[in-house]
């Protein structure tokens, strides 16, 4: 009986790299108006998430301040862009079912954070230009032996081909994913749900 | 040969190699029988009238060329919906008439006796045909207002065009509503409208009730959806806890009850399917006055029971005290000048037992759901 009184456990997302921010807000609106979950997005480090801060005005969004927090609220997610490390356990530590941390960059302070999460993604893009930032992440990770779900876009077999041979299928960054275009995160249509739902379970 | 008919795909192109046939087919949408079943347990006698008139079409047209084909393995995996036709796929086994075949071919459990026994005859085809459409019968929880014994008399195996005469007959007569009688009328009456469950107090069974309703009019035949208005998350909480639920295009699935999943706003919603729906308004009264009909729960707890709204006292507004006290149900039911009904003890709003039936069936007799309210109140 002990259990059933147990506070049920909230799911934490970690996730850095390419289009952080339009994933973080596709799979928070995903949660919270699909499976009506209380979310969180929290940005670390400075990104543009406070942007889309901007329709506060015309009323599309609210502006929220709880335990010194400064963030905004949009189609019941709660948003709170650029966020100091002392600041992170404060947003821990309030009743949300699902935070989704929105690394802007990585360091050894921010990696012990993205180590506790449960599930930790990394979008990238692994074209020929942008390989050499994409070996650069991968070898931190390495380093610190964090194990994260890695994500491309626009994966063609040339690329595919590189990556097996590089990167190849032992280690923390054995598997590949393809990440289709979410077009509008805050329109989500079905297949967009069935990515996500995919995503966040398995 | 080659076959030309809308019920069968059109075969493009036939190539070969030193170890394969391959054959390019029509890509077909949809999805077979089967699944359809399985999915919606459910499917409405118009629609197996259309189904068996097209089975025995195909069938006829295959019977009936210069050398007769027989198809041999008709079943629910082999016949698929698809953009509102019927389409038979997979003619693996299918041969020309011979009369020294003696091979068995088929599906065990479809085939006849003759079948069995290695012998090929375009009456196993309509032999197959029926034990399928005997089987689409027996999983549609909508046969209880039609009986298909006559129809499906195994033993008079006529041909392929007499079967789809007596089916066409059948439907004709469907049409002009001699053949399922006042009941299926009433039922027709119903499509496209909404029933408001709402109640004065919380935990007071609204949800409970709204879903044994939902389950109560599917089981019976009436296509109903579930639709929570109460904010309470209801199909979501349900969702979590147990795992028997199919979901399809937003529609919930479990046993008879199919319930309307809502999305916010950040999700571009599907179009609602039309049918009956039993909207969940938990104690929100203004969201129950749009409804065609509504069921009103009073709770029998002393402090809230007079505590009633204006709309329990409107005619068509039927009442339920719950829970059930006796005491409570007679004085609001002097105070209402109405009947008042108790909804029996249970524990899963899912199953449709004896009582719920009883009290169920008296509540949509009842409910006028062209919002007139009654004749005989």
């Amino acid at each position: 009986m002990r259990g059933k009184y147990l506070r049920k456990k909230k799911k934490t997302y970690a996730i850095y790299g390419m289009g952080s921010t339009r994933l973080a807000i596709a799979l928070a609106n995903y949660y919270a108006s699909f499976l009506k979950k209380k979310v969180a997005i929290a940005e670390i480090g400075e990104g543009n998430l406070s942007d889309i801060a901007d329709d506060v005005q015309n009323k599309k969004s609210e502006r929220l301040t709880n335990n010194k927090l400064v963030g905004f609220t949009r189609m019941k997610v709660d948003y709170y862009p650029y966020l100091d490390m002392d600041y992170v356990t404060k947003v821990s530590n309030e009743a949300y079912d699902v935070i989704l941390w929105d690394f802007k960059e990585i360091s050894h302070d921010y990696l012990n954070l993205y180590r506790y999460c449960d599930k930790k993604f990394f979008l990238s893009n692994i074209a020929p230009h942008n390989r050499r930032l994409f070996c650069n992440t991968k070898n931190l990770f390495e380093n610190d032996a964090v194990e994260v779900e890695f994500y491309c876009y626009l994966l063609n077999k040339q690329d595919k081909k590189w990556y097996d041979k590089t990167v190849g299928k032992v280690g923390l960054f054995s598997d590949i994913r393809e990440i289709p275009f979410i077009k509008d995160p805050n329109k989500l249509t079905r297949e967009d749900i069935t990515f996500l739902e995919k995503m966040a379970v398995g | 040969m080659n076959l030309r008919h809308p019920n069968i795909p059109i075969l493009y192109d036939l190539e070969e190699d030193e170890n394969y046939y391959y054959m390019v087919e029509e890509y077909i949408v949809g999805e077979s029988m089967a699944d359809y079943l399985y999915l919606h347990q459910s499917i409405s006698h118009r629609e197996l009238i259309r189904i068996a008139i097209e089975l025995y079409d195909v069938l006829d047209y295959l019977h009936s060329l210069s050398i007769p084909i027989c198809y041999q393995d008709m079943k629910l995996e082999h016949i698929y919906l698809s953009k509102g036709r019927i389409v038979l796929i997979d003619y693996g086994i299918a041969t020309y008439l011979r009369d020294n075949e003696n091979s068995i071919y088929g599906t065990l459990s479809y085939a006849s006796e003759a079948q069995l026994a290695g012998k090929c005859d375009i009456k196993n085809d309509i032999y197959n045909t029926k034990v399928a459409l005997r089987r689409i019968y027996d999983t549609s929880l909508q046969r209880r207002n039609f009986s298909i014994e006559r129809l499906l008399n195994v033993n008079n195996n006529g041909s392929a065009a007499e079967e789809k005469a007596k089916w066409i007959l059948i439907g004709d007569m469907t049409k002009s509503k001699r053949f399922f009688g006042e009941k299926q009328n009433r039922i027709k009456k119903h499509l496209d409208v909404k029933v408001a469950v709402v109640g004065n107090d919380t935990a007071i069974g609204v949800s409970h009730i709204a879903i044994s309703l939902n389950c109560y009019l599917n089981n019976l035949g009436i296509v109903s959806y579930y639709e929570d208005y109460s904010g309470k998350n209801v199909i979501e909480n349900i969702m979590a806890r147990d795992r028997g639920f199919n979901e399809k295009d937003n529609i919930i699935y479990h046993d008879c009850f199919k319930g309307v999943r809502q999305s916010g706003d950040a999700v571009i919603e599907t179009i609602p399917p039309k049918g009956l729906y039993v909207i969940d308004c938990g104690t929100d009264v203004s969201c129950a006055k749009s409804a065609d009909a509504i069921i009103y729960v009073i709770s029998s707890r002393s402090y809230k029971s007079n505590e009633i709204d204006e709309i329990a006292f409107a005619k068509s507004t039927q009442v339920i005290v719950n829970p059930k006290s006796v005491g409570v149900g007679v004085d609001v039911a002097g105070l209402l000048g109405k009947k008042v009904y108790s909804f029996p003890i249970d524990k899963d709003p899912f199953s449709v037992t004896k009582t719920k039936d009883k009290v169920l069936g008296q509540l949509i007799r009842k409910l006028s759901l062209d919002g007139t309210g009654s004749e005989d109140e």
